[in-house]
Order: C-alpha cells, then structure tokens, then sequence
C-alpha cells in the first residue's frame, strides 16, 4: 500500500514537473488566422489511399507514409502556401538571404514546442540536417540538398538563428528548407546508438511519435484506420487568439479503391473525396440533396505526355534504322502533334473535366508556366503537310509510307493500371491510323515500362505521366540532356543536339539565379525550346475536383493544396 | 450392313430422344443463331468495328419510330444533338428513314469476297445505335458482333486442340498400358501442376508486342489448350481400360487388327459421349476465361473488340448507373454460357445408355 503511494507521488510530481516546464515556455512568434471566427471541436473523417509503412519520415520512401505525416505530424521551416503555391515560413519565423545568393539566415519562432512539451530550437534544426547529411540514413532529402554533390554547411548561431552555407548560388535550395523537423530530445541517443533507420516504424506507440504539427497520432489499425487527435501546444492561433486546430479528432480510413471512397462518402460517411471526373454528373445530381458542394480546383499537377525514343543505342534500331530517323525528323513530330485531338481526350478520357496541356511546366504552377508557347492544336491537314515535307506520301488506300517506301509502323505503349490513359493512348491511335499509320497501341505492365524507359530503350513511344511541382529545378533529373530520366535519350555525355545544350545551360542558369523575375526568364526559354522541339507531346491534365460537405468551414480549395492544407484552420459546423 | 442399320437406329432414337428435350433444342437454336451473327457480323453490323463517332460518346440507343404525325410511317430516327457531356437531345425536325441492304464501309465476306452491303443502316449523317454507343462513341451492337467472333470461336479451337490430344494420349496409355501407361500419366500430371495463372502472366509479359491482340490471345489460348488436356486423358485411359478387354476388342485382335485400327475404330468411339458433352461444358469455361483475360488486361486489347474486353471498360459505379447498356456484353455472355450448359445437359441425357429410348 505504502509503495503504492510512494509510487503516485512520484507519478504526480512528474506531471507537475512536465506541466511546470511547459509553462515556463512562452510561444513569442505566434501565427494568426485571418479565416473566420470556427468553433471548437468535433471529428474530421476523410480516406487514405494506402498504408503508411513507417512513421519515420525521413526514410519515408511513399506517398502513403508521408500523406500522414507531412505537415500534419511533422513541419519544416518553410511551407508553400497551397494557394499562392508561394514559400512562406512556418516553424522559421523569417528568412533573409546574402547578395551574392550563397548565405541564407532563419530566425525561428520562439516558444514554439514539440506535441510533448519541450521546447522546438535551433538544436533540433541543426540535428534534422545532421541526419540528412549522415550516409548511413536512406532519405531521399539528401541528394537535393547536395549542390556540385558538395552538402551546403549549416549551423547554429544562437537559440533562434541558424545559417546555411552554400558552395555557390542555388535559389531552388529555399525549396529544401521545407524538409521536415524531427526532434532531437526523442531521437538523438537512437541515432548516436546507429539505430535511426529501426526508429518509429508503424508498431510504435503512437504517444512516443512528437512532432511540432497541428495533430499528434493516437492510434492506428494497419489495413483500418489512423486516429489522429489536436495538438494543444500548437503555434498557430485563431483571429482571438486561441489555440488552433478547431478540429478535436481526425479520422483517416484506409480505403485502396476509388469506388469504396465513393461509396463511404455518399454514405456520409467521410467529409471530402476527390471526384473522378467520369463520376463528375454523378456527383453533381446530388450535390443539393445531400448536401455537399463540387469544387472544381482547376488543372491539377499531374502531367501525362507522349515520348519519342530519339535514343541512338537503342537496340532494336540494328533491325529498323529508319525508325529513328522518322523520329529524328521534327517535321514527323510536329505531324504528330497536330494529331493529338486534346478536345476529344478530355471529353471521352476525362468526361469533360481536363483542360490541355502544352508546356513542360505542370499548368497550375502560377509561378513558372510560360503561357505563350507554340501549340498545336487537333488539325489533320496540317499533319498531312507536315508529313508531306518531310517526303512521305500515301498509296491509294490511304496508307502512309517514307521516301524509301517503307510502311509508317510503330509502336505505342503506356502502362495498364490507368484506364484514363489507355483511353488517351487509344484515341491518339486512332488518329494517327486516320493518318495512315499502323500503330501497334498497347498497355503492358508499369514496372516493365518502366524499365524499358530506363534501362532497355528499345521501344519506338511511350505514354507516361509525371508529376511536377512548383520549383522547375525538381525537374533537373529530366530535362538536362545528362538526366537519368531524360526520357528520349537519357544520360547523354555530350548533348546530342543544340537545343537540348541549351536546355543544360537554361538549367544552369536559373538554378544560380535567385530573383524570380531572372529566373522566370531561363524557363519560359526552356518551355518555348520543349514545345517547338517535341521531344514530348503534352496530352490533357484532369482537373481537380473536389466533393465537400457544407459543414465544413474554412475551406480554401486548390489543386496544388487540396482541401487540408490549411486543416488548421478549418471547422466543423453542427 | 446389320451393324450400320443398327447404328443409324440407334443414332435416330437419340435424336429423337434430344428433340423431345424442349430446352436443350431451343438452347441449341439460339446458340446457332449466335454463331450465324457471328459469321455474318460484317454483313449485319451497319458499321465496322472500329469506326469511332467522336461526338457520339455515350449515346444511349437509339429510337427507332414506327409512326409519324400522319399514323404509321416507315421506320425513322431522329437525329440528336450533344447538349452537355454525354448528353443528347433529339431534333424533333430532323428525321433519317432507316434503310436496308445499304452500301457502307468495306469489308471481305468470309475473308474472300469483297463488299460493302450491309443489312441496314440510315440515310444522313446521324448514325445509329441500337444498343448505344461506347466511351469512344463506337456502335455497341456492330462491336458485339465482332466481339462474339473471339468470344465464340476461339473457345472451339482450344476444346479441338484439347481434346485431339486428350483422345491419343488416353487411348495410347489406357490401350498398351505398363511403361507407356506409367509415362504419360506421369506427364498428365506434371502438365496438370503448372500453375495456370501465373503461366499466364509470364506469357503475357514474354510475347512481342507488334503481333495483333488477336492473335497475341489466340496463341495464349491454344498454350492453355495445350495444358487442358491433361484432365480429359486420365480419363479417357480409364474408359479405355474398362473397354479393352471388351470380347469386341479382343476379336478384333485376334483377327489381326492393327493396334492403331483398334484404337481408332473400336476403343475411342466407345468415349465420344464423355468427350462430346465435355466439349459442350467446356466451351463455356472458356468463354469465361476470355472474359476474365481481358477483364485482367491479359485477352483482347483494344480497338479489337470482344465480349470479355467491352464489359471490363464498364467498371464503374457511374458508368453502370447512367450508361446501363454497357452492360450488355456481360448478358451475352450470362446467355451463352447458360444455353451451352442447357445444350449440355440435354445432349448428356440423350446420350446416356441408360436412357431407354421408347418413342
């Protein structure tokens, strides 16, 4: 009995202790609302796609861990604001960078703590970059950090001041600041121990994952659902001054299908979905009744592109050279291109929820989209022109042949778990056999795809999509002509041609600059170089839509952000 | 003579036995029905398979009026305009008169005749659908056709490939027995444990790409026609191990019969009851498989159109409720299937010696 009470006591005096310290913590660099007055509590229920498979985001590889994690658990020092898709602070309070591009110094918000109560310093931004840069960590953070594959020095100047150090002038290095925070109380002895990478897989207890976020996890059910719970030490207040989130709890099920997720939130069940726009009248019949709202959030950042193999080691070419010579003729891609019925695509592949896409730039991207490129809108005589300069010509049937009287055959493939593309891949076919081509359009599996796109090189075109962001130098391992996705003919020594020499030397340059208006100039170049040569043909992009429920407040609905990226903010009407 | 008059007697009872099987005969009329359309697809189709109206995608079908403001009329449609995505609104002031044996695109007539009469078709610019139209605005009846093409035929080529096998297999072991016996059934049973499916996935992976779909599914049906003898020939070999020591059978040996003549003549005909309603059962496995392969992205790939191929393109909530008649390809198939098996089950009791054949 005694030891029992020794033992209370002893428990007592520890939360006395912790509640103590974090009194003493005084948050100096608030954040506020400028959203509407919410109230308090209630459940926000939405879906996942997958399981996350760790909950150590750092090593976190895929979208399903990072869904959980990113923003909402963990914060960087810089976010992009989902509206502006502009870089904003977050857990720094402001940013200044020296004039000769090379030295960027963060002041942090002070009295900012972790979910636990400690307090978030410059201690725990020195030790996030010390894991980065450590070889033994497998994060896909590393490598973009890394410039002249030289890790920029980074350290503390006091409590609230850290400063980074670059070899040379990198502007898309402000992008990496948005690397999340991990605390160093919780993980610092672990990673001195070498067991970093073992650290917070998905049987952790979730009280033990501390974040600085709006939510902290409660609970999660592999296969069922991750509770997450408000954050009560978070940083950011409502316009009174109160802490937010509004939201109490937050539910995400794990739903793997696009029908289920459909079906859960016409039951009411969930409070926002995603709407394909195939199910777009659907929905919209039955906004009203059921009292939800579509939004449509415009072009979202996904980009699906057809590619030629401009490759010269590509195996199959000892068999059929003239195919790359075919390729090789711009007037052949241009004729290409006048094929490409985007109206069409959008309306059968998209069910009218698309919009055309022309540039390399993914068409949201409010920054950096060059506007003005050439396009090539869906006209069959002028892709017969174009055929016709570059000396092919038909027989009586319709069928299209080359100067050396060689039937025009190709292949086409895309990858068979999208129906959205396949249904783009047929109605390209179906034109270009309007043209008098025999095309051989098939879907075949991703991973082969993609290893032919890789390593094989020995398919004639591919239908892939990738998805952009907002920094064009994300696309550094594409475009540039020693790129190992530069998809046409990747990882060249020497560029094989003079535009794509250009295209380095873009790259180069708006990577050194650091005023955006300079910077805007190498790639609107860039854009204008890709649409008049063609290595790629830009398809249509599907909207975003999204369906949600009235009772949700706050909302300020982008393609780029979603509906919850600004969750902290949002509520929950009765 | 005796033996051959006895045979057509008894061939008779059967048949007249079959006939009065009500619903084994009518299933066998729709099913040659289905197979007629399919040879003819080309004549009866209105349009080829392949022919995309691009502003026609969803097009419910179309109504055929029968009567005008004057009474009775020749039959007419109207045409439609898009008003929204896949919406259409009739033009109540343009109607096209509906015509038969009219000239449209080309095709060749059992692969060797060339022509462009098809069974109907309407004048003007609006085409009809009479069981609307796909994502890609292509007429679902003339695809159905086509479809039933693969979808029917193809089944008949791997129940031939399968059973020419099974029968000299079985006969070869079931008849000489000892070493040979103990060889094949070995080999049976090896072929049989080859996982089908997986077979399946490295095939799709290994064959070229530039061969057409047809073909691509036709050569990943005949390998599977290959593997499907195995369970047919273990019995076969019991039925000609029960018949071998028949007194009929040991005549003919002891008369001097070839053993091939034997087999041939005296043993396997004694099975092709077994192998006939097998056949009939068979056939339907099939035609699910296709459905199932192309469900996959394994069968038919498109433009090329088949049963299994065109209902895998309605796997959605919002196709199934606002485009209902993409669905229609999944009830041939429920027809198909069911009227085999009916046709089947008829055949078996016609068949079956235990049947007594009073007329």
């Amino acid at each position: 009995m005694k030891k029992r009470i020794f033992i209370y006591l002893i428990l007592f005096m520890l939360i006395f202790a912790t509640l103590a310290a974090a009194q003493n913590i005084s948050l100096q660099d608030p954040w506020y609302s400028k959203k509407e007055q919410g109230k308090y509590g209630g459940t926000l229920i939405s879906t996942l796609t997958g399981d996350p498979k760790t909950f150590n985001i750092l090593i976190a590889k895929e979208t399903s861990s990072t869904d959980v994690l990113a923003g909402y658990i963990f914060e960087g020092l810089l976010t992009r604001n989902g509206v502006t898709t502009e870089l904003e602070p977050e857990l720094a309070k402001e940013w200044s960078i020296s004039e000769d591009g090379k030295v960027y110094t963060l002041k942090l918000r002070r009295g900012v703590q972790w979910s636990d109560g400690v307090e978030f310093t410059a201690d725990d931004v020195i030790f996030t970059f010390d894991l980065i840069s450590d070889q033994q960590i497998p994060t896909s953070s590393r490598d973009v950090m890394l410039i002249d594959a030289e890790f920029p020095e980074y350290k503390k100047l006091d409590k609230y001041t850290v400063q980074f150090k670059l070899a040379k002038s990198f502007a898309p290095f402000l992008n990496n600041l948005t690397a999340p925070i991990l605390p160093k109380h919780k993980l610092y002895s672990i990673w001195q121990a070498g067991d970093f990478n073992k650290v917070w897989g998905i049987n952790t207890e979730p009280a033990e994952i501390v974040g600085t976020g709006p939510f902290k996890l409660k609970e999660y059910k592999p296969g069922e659902r991750i509770i997450m719970v408000k954050n009560n030490l978070y940083w950011r207040k409502d316009p009174a001054g109160k802490t937010l989130p509004y939201l109490e709890n937050w539910v995400r099920i794990i739903a793997d299908n696009q029908e289920t997720k459909s079906l859960l939130f016409e039951k009411g069940q969930t409070h926002f979905l995603a709407v394909r726009g195939i199910d777009y009248k659907r929905f919209a019949s039955k906004a009203d009744q059921n009292d939800f709202t579509l939004v449509n959030a415009g072009p979202n950042f996904g980009t699906d592109f057809l590619i030629f193999n401009l490759n010269p080691r590509n195996p199959k070419l000892k068999e059929q050279p003239w195919k790359l010579e075919w390729f090789n003729n711009i007037h052949f891609r241009k004729a290409i291109a006048y094929a490409f019925d985007k109206q069409t695509m959008i309306s059968q592949a998209m069910a009218g929820q698309g919009t055309p896409q022309w540039s390399p730039v993914s068409s949201p991207n409010k920054v950096y989209l060059n506007q003005d490129v050439k396009k090539y809108p869906f006209n069959l005589e002028k892709a017969r022109q174009e055929l016709k300069a570059a000396k092919f010509y038909w027989d009586d049937s319709g069928k299209l042949y080359d100067q050396n009287d060689r039937r025009v055959e190709f292949n086409i493939l895309t990858y068979a778990e999208n129906n959205t593309i396949i249904s783009l891949m047929n109605i390209i076919a179906s034109d270009l056999r309007n043209l008098g081509m025999k095309i051989n359009a098939s879907p075949i599996e991703f991973n082969k795809l993609v290893s032919k796109l890789d390593n094989e090189w020995d398919f004639d075109t591919i239908i892939i999509g990738l998805t952009g962001g907002v920094e064009p130098h994300s696309g550094s391992n594409v475009w540039p002509s020693n790129g190992h996705l530069h998809m046409w003919n990747p990882r060249q020594k020497n560029p094989a041609t003079e535009w794509e020499a250009r295209i380095d030397e873009l790259f180069r340059l708006g990577a050194a600059a650091t005023s955006i208006k300079q910077r805007q100039k190498y790639y609107d170049e860039f854009q204008e170089i890709i649409a008049e040569k063609l290595p790629v043909i830009y398809t249509v992009v599907p909207n975003s839509i999204y369906a949600v429920r009235n009772n949700l407040k706050n909302t300020d609905i982008t393609a780029y952000g979603g509906v919850i990226w600004n969750i902290y903010e949002l509520y929950l009407e009765d | 003579m005796q033996n051959s008059i006895l045979k057509n007697e008894l061939l008779i009872k059967r048949i007249k036995s079959f006939r009065r099987n009500k619903i084994a005969v009518t299933a066998g009329i729709i099913l040659i029905i289905l197979y007629l359309l399919a040879i003819f697809a080309p004549f009866v189709a209105p349009y080829s398979s392949n022919q995309n109206f691009k502003q026609y995608f969803f097009h419910p079908p179309t109504k055929i009026h029968f009567s005008d403001e004057n009474g009775l009329s020749w039959p007419y449609i109207y045409q439609t305009k898009s008003i929204g995505w896949a919406e259409y609104k009739s033009n109540q002031q343009r109607k096209q008169p509906l015509k038969f044996l009219v000239t449209g695109s080309e095709y060749k007539f059992l692969g060797i005749f060339k022509s462009n009469l098809h069974l109907f078709g309407v004048q003007g610019n609006m085409p009809i659908f009479l069981l609307g139209s796909d994502n890609y605005g292509r007429d679902i009846f003339s695809r159905l056709l086509f479809g039933s093409r693969v979808s029917l035929f193809i089944a008949f080529v791997a129940i031939l490939i399968s059973t020419t096998i099974a029968l000299l297999m079985g006969g070869i072991a079931g008849y000489y027995g000892g070493l040979v016996d103990n060889i094949i059934m070995r080999l049976a049973e090896i072929v049989m444990s080859i996982p089908s499916f997986y077979l399946l996935l490295a095939l799709a992976a290994v064959l070229p790409l530039d061969i057409s779909s047809a073909f691509r599914f036709f050569l990943i049906v005949t390998i599977l026609a290959f593997q499907g003898w195995a369970g047919m020939a273990r019995v076969i070999r019991g039925m000609v191990l029960a018949v071998k020591n028949e007194d009929y059978v040991l005549a003919a040996r002891a008369i001097g019969a070839a053993d091939k003549k034997i087999i041939i003549k005296h043993i396997l005909p004694s099975t092709s009851t077994f192998v006939i309603i097998r056949a009939t059962v068979a056939i339907p496995s099939y035609i699910i498989m296709e459905s199932g392969l192309s469900f996959l992205g394994l069968g038919i790939q498109e433009p090329a159109a088949s049963w299994g191929n065109m209902l895998s393109s309605a796997q959605n909530i919002t196709k199934i409720t606002d485009f209902p008649w993409l669905l229609i390809p999944g009830f041939l198939i429920f027809i198909t299937v069911l009227n085999y098996n009916l046709l089947g089950d008829g055949l078996r009791d016609a068949l079956d010696p235990k049947n007594t054949y009073s007329v």
